[in-house]
């Protein structure tokens, strides 16, 4: 007890955004203890980090202001009551809402700051029991609490917030609150039975998990005098678990596991809420067979199997959906009798029945070595069926107290290879090249949406686009992979131009309506890759990473969202639009043309570092590298918007990811 | 090792008792303060008027923050999605009377009227009204007597909560007949059916009829007299005026006649003691709660009942173009609702309708040119009086407008008339436009002096004004002007006095002549009087008498002022015909409308249906004699200026030839409240809000001007049933062949309806006109934009098919017909996929 091990640091990060005023100040402290008592019997491992964190988030749309703003205007105008910025007006001087407002004047005149604390805490407690040293106890403790609060002030004169009746701008201040907590407790039991060159490995535990969040948001135009939002909530979910593992080895050469788990969810009813997921697997150590084992060209061989079955109930926004429950309005959603405004009870829908979703996975795999593993790698096929899939669907109209519900619907498939190879092309004492390289191919397929076939069904449509209102450009179909794009076929002209609204009429009934949209490719790659290298050579050392996606497809919202009828107002405010109407020049937009739709393969360098060390500087005491890197390096593709990495497929971005080069220095005493 | 043993069972114990802790966890219940179970939901008597207000909360708000959040459904965007707005999209913007350009989704499908069964807004129709009657549901299951026994209820509030259950019947009620009304064969879900997954019968069109019907029929007497409830909640008027509405559509429906009935019902309305509010503008305006008229609204509030549908949606969607937001309580116009041109046809006769933007033609108006002569020697005359009088700045001999003297022979003897508006002008001679030599007189003796004294005109008047400077004289004489000789009335003994207009300087008379001569003299004495030598229109003194060779209305006009001295002699024809042009008229500046002429009256007269724009009167298609009315002081001047039309429509044009004096007595439906500056009314983009006029009529302002509590959220009602209705209910039942009623009583209630229209009777209607026909239009033109007309339309067969067409209908600029299955629209094909018992409507 004397000299217990400890670790402390203190950190202080200052990072300036990319928007003017933006930026964030980030203090952190960690603290770490692990003890260890009774000869090693019981040892403790305690971590606690804290943290404060200040962010300035300016305002994002000034991103967008920026680049539809009619770049011929000037950024202020002395007589502008709106702060000085030039602001498009209407004829009796007020703002005009429909122009893009002033991004100079977005990022001078709104205040949008809040502050973070967080504390994460963790004790890990490992018993090893005197009288049957095979069996181990452990207890695991975490806590992870946050805090937040942040306010946004908008000036009475700024553009966007203004109201001449009643004054205008933003005063709106929020919280936030999270406690996550966790207990874990489990005991191990290792056995080695040499008579039958075994070794059993038994683990029994328990799990309990607390989700917890609470907020408040208020939001008032600047003199108090009409409130615009004033919310509050608090919920909470609860995961149990039980759960059991079995390794057993022979002869270090078969192995087979066996695992179990009964988990239960606070967010299904008492009926419904634990599930149970087995699963098994089986590797047998070919390299160890006879046969193999004094071979100098293999030098691993692996195969493994695998069947399993997986539980899931990640469900945002709802921790009751088989509740239920009645809601009260807000003071802005009450009604009137007589003279009295009547603060409402609203039914919510449920679907008493929820349950988990569960995936099947079926894989097979190779682990390889070659030539004393200066050659490895894997191969794994697999097969991954999830039923009960947990969407949120349609109801029959009449049967829930709500048109669409939480519920169990849906069967999909996804079924792939990987592959991977790693290499050491070149070792040496001075000089060592390591390569490395990994594929796969995935293939995803909606094979039931609805507790009924029907081949009329087209769908579930999904990924709203920017324009218009409640657009959707993706749909969920029977058949086809998630998120497929919805689209028409455009018609091209003779030179290649697309020609405005006109479409293949693909149901062939001689009129272009919504009938004659199709699924046309998806945001997901068919194939991914990546590729790393790493060359020492003395003191010298180069490394580079990239990644390769093939077949995956942008919808550009960027493009889609500009037509000619963007540049101006019919209020008199003009507009800048992208050079895209070139491509395609249409008078109004089409946002439903799969010409949008455009292929984004690309091979992206992410990373490139060179540096030198110097060993044993100083007399010794110290280690020293001096580095450089550079990051999101290069992008081949064919893609023309700005990245083709896009999230959902859909692409509003107008903001190149950064490249970022770095010269740095590592010292080690 | 026992002891080790116990404090391992321990352990474990204590880790039994706190795994069993922390498995209770899961039965966590809902810590928001706004969210109640359901299980407790119903112990508490104040809750129940709390979901109640839901009920009635579910036409007008989509969510349970306002304006947006905590949506009540899913899927589409939250203000669409609002009961009001879901319903006026399906009843309005399919018709005639709008077309809202927005391209959002397929909107459009609704004005191109080509929607399917994946229709979003279709489906937000449709998913709305089951939420409501599946809240409903609800609300009657759990307010049975039993259960509210059970929950320890005491019996005064029981009834009361009884009293809740009929207007939750009622609502659910209305809303199965929304459902009959649009899709026909729905999903059929009463408080039997609790919530659960499990597929609603279809339910035939004729089955939901009787249902309806059934409903309204048992919760009428429970529900309270008309309009004794409190505001925005149904009473018994409110169910009478469904079921009228019920029967007067039941051969669409049922195929079976009903209009006694509907005429029963509307006469229970009539009679409930409802009044028409008498200014139509304020049904619509953001105090329109204050109204007498209204039998059921929809309330709103800027502050406590906000949504991005209702009336903010109908609103803000009207206002765009030049229109100003201020004048509407808003101020973010959306640019979209604008008024279809068959709809504008309804109020006016589209051959005749010209667009506002049409440009002036100028017109170009004979003159006889003023004979002068400019090249005499002349002196000038400042003085005090110029800028009083019309000639410049005060002592300016400078200045272009100042008064000259000149001599006609070049002898140093000057003469010439000046104007003096006032008394006691003072006055000065100058040689040059400079005051280097200048006289004036001193003593006022008649002998002007260099640099002398300044002369005065003692009164205000015209004054013939003689310098010599031969001699340095001066004299000056006031002068009143008239027209003498045989040919004019007073014959050569008196005077016919002449009018002085002081703009023009000018002496005029129009005067009945007869063949013979005339002569202009001043101040009834042949002391001055002048003639017309050689008959050139210059005048000398004492010249010619002039020759008046044909008995007629004459009209003089004498130029004086600076010599030469002139007259213009008109003769006015007894003009065969007057009529009128311009580009207010059907024929614009090219032709004119012809006036009748009434020998009675002697007036001139034409009934026409003007645009905004211009107009004159002219005589025999001529502009050799045409009236305008400068100043509009209603007295007509030859050559005057255009009368301007500033609100189209239908114009008595009364014309007084005699007396040049007009009436322009408007025939105007004060009903239609068009905004047209810079609209045209054709469409040809439907995504243009310059295309089409725009419609004016909900705002948020009150009477008095006030904007509403909110900028963005109005206050204004949407009155979902009012009287107007009745009335027109009435009649179309009559006519329909409804016994218990008559048509001089529908007569009569169609001709209130019109009075307030017009705010006269000149838009009443005989019994002759009082048709089927003639209802439809007024129906339109009475309850616009009201979410009638789709109802409508279907009623008298022309929504689908090819009888009445409109532009844009079946997604052509000019329209064409359309196949008859859009009568009601689709089942939602997400609720077709769902549940398998529904079979589509025929069709789709």
């Amino acid at each position: 007890m004397k000299e217990q091990p400890y670790r402390a640091s203190v950190g202080y990060t200052n990072q300036q955004g990319i928007l003017k005023n933006s930026g964030l100040d980030r203090y952190t402290g960690t603290l770490g203890l692990n003890p260890s008592f009774f000869d090693g019997l019981l040892t403790l491992n305690a971590n606690f980090k804290g943290m404060y964190i200040h962010n300035n988030f300016s305002n994002q749309g000034a991103i967008g202001s920026a680049v539809s703003f009619d770049p011929t205007q000037p950024v202020y105008d002395e007589s502008s009551p709106y702060g000085g910025f030039f602001t498009w007006t209407n004829a009796d001087g007020t703002p005009n809402f429909l122009a893009v407002t002033n991004p100079l004047a977005q990022l001078e005149m709104q205040d949008d700051q809040s502050n973070v604390y967080r504390g994460i805490g963790n004790l890990q407690v490992d018993y090893k029991f005197h009288f049957l040293p095979e069996l181990i106890a452990n207890l695991n403790l975490g806590a992870d609490y946050s805090t937040s609060d942040g306010y946004i002030f908008v000036p009475e004169n700024a553009p966007w917030g203004y109201d001449a009746v009643n004054g205008g701008g933003t005063d709106n201040t929020y919280t936030q609150d999270k406690k996550n907590e966790l207990l874990d407790f489990y005991l191990n039991y290792v056995k080695e039975v040499d008579a039958i060159e075994s070794r059993i490995d038994a683990m029994a535990g328990y799990s309990w998990q607390h989700f917890w969040r609470a907020g408040t948001n208020f939001s008032s135009n600047v003199r108090g005098t009409v409130i615009n939002t004033d919310t509050d909530y608090e919920t909470e979910s609860y995961l149990v678990s039980f759960f059991g593992r079995l390794n057993y080895s022979l002869m270090d050469k078969y192995l087979l596991t066996f695992t179990v788990r009964h988990d239960g969810s606070s967010r299904f009813s008492p009926d419904t809420r634990w599930g149970t997921f087995p699963s098994a697997a089986f590797a047998w150590k070919i390299k160890e067979e006879n046969f193999l084992r004094s071979s100098n060209v293999v030098s691993d061989l692996k195969l493994r199997l695998g069947y399993g079955i997986t539980g899931q109930q990640n469900i945002s926004n709802n921790d009751y959906p088989y509740l239920p429950s009645y809601t009260y309005s807000e003071p802005t959603a009450t009604y009137l009798f007589g003279d009295q405004y009547i603060t409402t009870l609203r039914p919510e829908g449920y679907d008493a029945n929820i349950k988990w979703e569960e995936t099947t996975t079926y894989n097979a795999g190779l682990d390889y070595g070659f030539m004393n593993n200066r050659i490895t790698g894997t191969l794994d096929v697999y097969l991954r069926k999830t039923d009960d899939l947990i969407n949120f669907i349609p109801v029959p109209a009449g049967t829930n107290l709500t048109n669409y519900i939480l519920t169990n619907v849906g069967d999909l498939e996804n079924k792939g290879i990987e592959f991977s190879v790693n290499a050491m092309a070149i070792s040496r004492k001075d000089l060592s090249w390591e390569i490395g390289f990994n594929a796969s191919y995935n293939k995803n397929e909606i094979t039931k949406l609805t507790a009924i076939d029907d081949p009329n069904y087209i769908g579930v449509q999904t990924g709203g686009i920017s324009g218009g209102v409640g657009n959707t450009i993706q749909i969920h179909s029977v058949g086809y992979p998630q998120s497929s794009f919805f689209v028409h076929k455009q018609v091209f002209d003779a030179d290649g131009m697309p020609i405005e609204g006109l479409y293949e009429d693909t149901s062939r009934d001689g009129v272009i309506t919504n009938d004659d949209r199709y699924r046309y490719k998806k945001a997901a790659p068919d194939v991914f890759m990546g590729f790393s290298s790493r060359l020492n050579y003395k003191n010298w050392d180069f490394s580079f990473s990239g990644r390769v996606n093939l077949g995956n497809y942008v919808y550009n919202n960027r493009w889609s969202g500009t037509a000619y009828s963007n540049l101006y107002h019919s209020t008199g405010a003009l507009s800048n639009i992208s050079t895209s109407i070139q491509k395609a020049p249409f008078e109004n937009v089409k946002y439903f043309s799969d010409f949008f739709v455009r292929e984004a393969s690309f091979l992206r360098l992410d990373n490139i570092s060179l540096g030198y060390t110097f060993r044993n500087a100083f007399n010794d005491k110290l280690n020293c590298r001096v580095f450089g890197t550079a990051q999101n390096v290069l992008v081949i593709t064919d893609y023309e918007g700005l990245d083709p990495e896009v999230g959902n497929g859909i692409d509003n971005n107008i903001y190149p990811r950064p490249a970022i080069f770095m010269l740095g220095v590592s010292i080690d005493y | 090792m026992l002891r080790k043993y116990k404090l391992m069972v321990l352990v474990v114990s204590a880790l039994l008792i706190a795994f069993t802790s922390c498995v209770n966890d899961l039965d966590t219940l809902p810590l928001d303060e706004d969210v109640v179970t359901s299980a407790s939901v119903y112990d508490d008597p104040d809750s129940y008027i709390q979901v109640l207000a839901k009920l009635y909360a579910g036409l007008a708000v989509s969510g349970q923050e306002g304006p947006s959040g905590d949506n009540d459904l899913s899927g589409l965007d939250e203000g669409f999605g609002q009961y009001l707005r879901a319903y006026w999209y399906a009843q309005e913007v399919p018709t005639d009377e709008a077309i809202l350009g927005w391209n959002d989704g397929n909107l459009r499908d609704y004005f191109e009227m080509d929607w399917g069964s994946n229709n979003e807004f279709v489906a937000n129709m449709y998913y709305r009204i089951f939420y409501q009657v599946s809240l409903c549901n609800e609300f009657i299951r759990e307010t049975t007597e039993d259960k509210m026994s059970e929950r320890g209820i005491d019996a005064a509030k029981q009834e009361e909560i009884q009293g809740f259950r009929a207007e939750a019947r009622f609502l659910r009620a209305m809303s199965y007949y929304h459902a009959l009304d649009m899709f026909g064969n729905v999903p059929f879900v009463t408080e039997d059916d609790a919530v659960g997954s499990f597929f609603p019968e279809q339910i035939a069109r004729a089955d939901l009829f009787d249902y309806v019907e059934s409903e309204l029929l048992a919760v009428e007497p429970e529900l309270p007299a008309p309009r004794t409830n409190k505001y925005a909640r149904a009473d018994k008027a409110v169910a009478w005026m469904l079921l009228a509405k019920l029967y007067l559509n039941s051969e669409v429906y049922i195929g079976e006649d009903k209009y006694s009935e509907a005429l029963n019902y509307s006469k229970k309305v009539i009679d409930a003691g409802y009044t028409l509010e008498e200014d139509y503008s304020h049904l619509f305006l953001a105090d329109n709660h204050s109204s007498n008229e209204v039998i059921f609204p929809i309330a709103f509030d800027g502050n406590k009942i906000r949504t991005w549908g209702g009336t903010t949606f109908i609103i803000h969607a009207s206002v765009g173009g030049s229109m100003n937001v201020a004048d509407f309580g808003i101020t973010e116009p959306w640019a979209g609702l604008r008024a279809m041109k068959s709809f504008v046809g309804k109020f006016y006769n589209l051959e005749t309708l010209k667009s506002a933007k049409m440009p002036m033609k100028s017109v170009v108006i004979s003159s006889v040119p003023r004979k002068s002569a400019s090249d005499y020697p002349v002196i000038y005359v400042p003085g005090g009086y110029q800028s009083a009088s019309g000639y410049g700045a005060d002592w300016s001999p400078g200045d272009e407008n100042v008064a000259k003297l000149a001599s006609v022979n070049s002898d140093g003897i000057y003469e010439g008339y000046i104007w003096f508006a006032s008394d006691n002008s003072e006055y000065k001679f100058t040689e040059g436009p400079n005051w280097d030599v200048n006289w004036g007189d001193n003593d006022a003796d008649g002998t002007l002096e260099v640099e002398g004294a300044n002369l005065v005109a003692p009164t205000a008047g015209m004054y013939k004004i003689n310098v010599n400077l031969n001699d340095f004289t001066v004299a000056s004489v006031k002068t009143d002007w008239g027209l003498i000789g045989d040919a004019t009335p007073g014959g050569w003994d008196t005077d016919t006095n002449m009018e002085f207009d002081p703009d023009t300087k000018t002496w005029s008379v129009i005067v009945e002549l007869t063949a013979g001569e005339v002569k202009f003299r001043a101040n009834d004495a042949w002391d001055i009087n002048l003639g017309d030598d050689g008959g050139d229109g210059i005048l000398e003194y004492g010249g010619g008498n002039i020759q008046i060779s044909e008995s007629g209305k004459y009209r003089f006009e004498l130029h004086l002022g600076t010599p030469d001295y002139t007259c213009t002699v008109e003769k006015y024809d007894t003009p065969d015909q007057w009529g009128i042009i311009g580009d207010a008229t059907p024929t614009g500046w090219d032709s004119d409308v012809n006036m009748q002429y009434n020998e009675e009256e002697g007036v001139w007269s034409v009934m026409v249906d003007l645009s905004a724009g211009e107009f004159k009167f002219r005589a025999n298609d001529s502009w050799t004699l045409n009236l305008g009315d400068n100043g509009l002081d209603g007295i007509l001047e030859p050559d005057g200026a255009n009368i301007p039309i500033t609100i189209p429509g239908k114009y008595l044009i009364i014309l007084d030839a005699e007396n040049l004096t007009y009436i322009l007595e408007p025939y105007i439906d004060n009903r239609a409240m068009f905004y047209f500056d810079g609209q045209t009314l054709d469409i040809t983009d439907p995504f243009e809000f310059s295309e089409g006029w725009a419609v004016t009529k909900f705002k948020n302002v009150t009477r008095n001007g006030t904007p509403g509590s909110h900028i963005t959220y109005t206050d204004t009602d949407f009155p979902m049933f009012r009287l107007a209705d009745a009335y027109l209910m009435y009649a179309e039942a009559v006519l329909r062949g409804a016994s218990g009623g008559d048509k001089g009583t529908a007569l009569q209630y169609v001709n209130m309806l019109r009075e307030r229209a017009y705010g006269n009777q000149n838009g009443n209607i005989a019994l002759s006109e009082l048709t089927l026909d003639f209802i439809l239009d007024e129906r339109a033109r009475e309850l616009y934009w009201e979410c009638h007309r789709r109802t409508d339309l279907v009623r008298f067969g022309k929504f689908a098919g090819g009888e009445y067409i409109w532009q844009w209908k079946g997604a052509v600029q000019e329209g064409k017909g359309i196949d008859e299955k859009y009568n009601i629209y689709p089942i939602p094909a997400a609720d077709v996929v769902a549940n398998i018992n529904l079979v589509q409507n025929p069709g789709y």
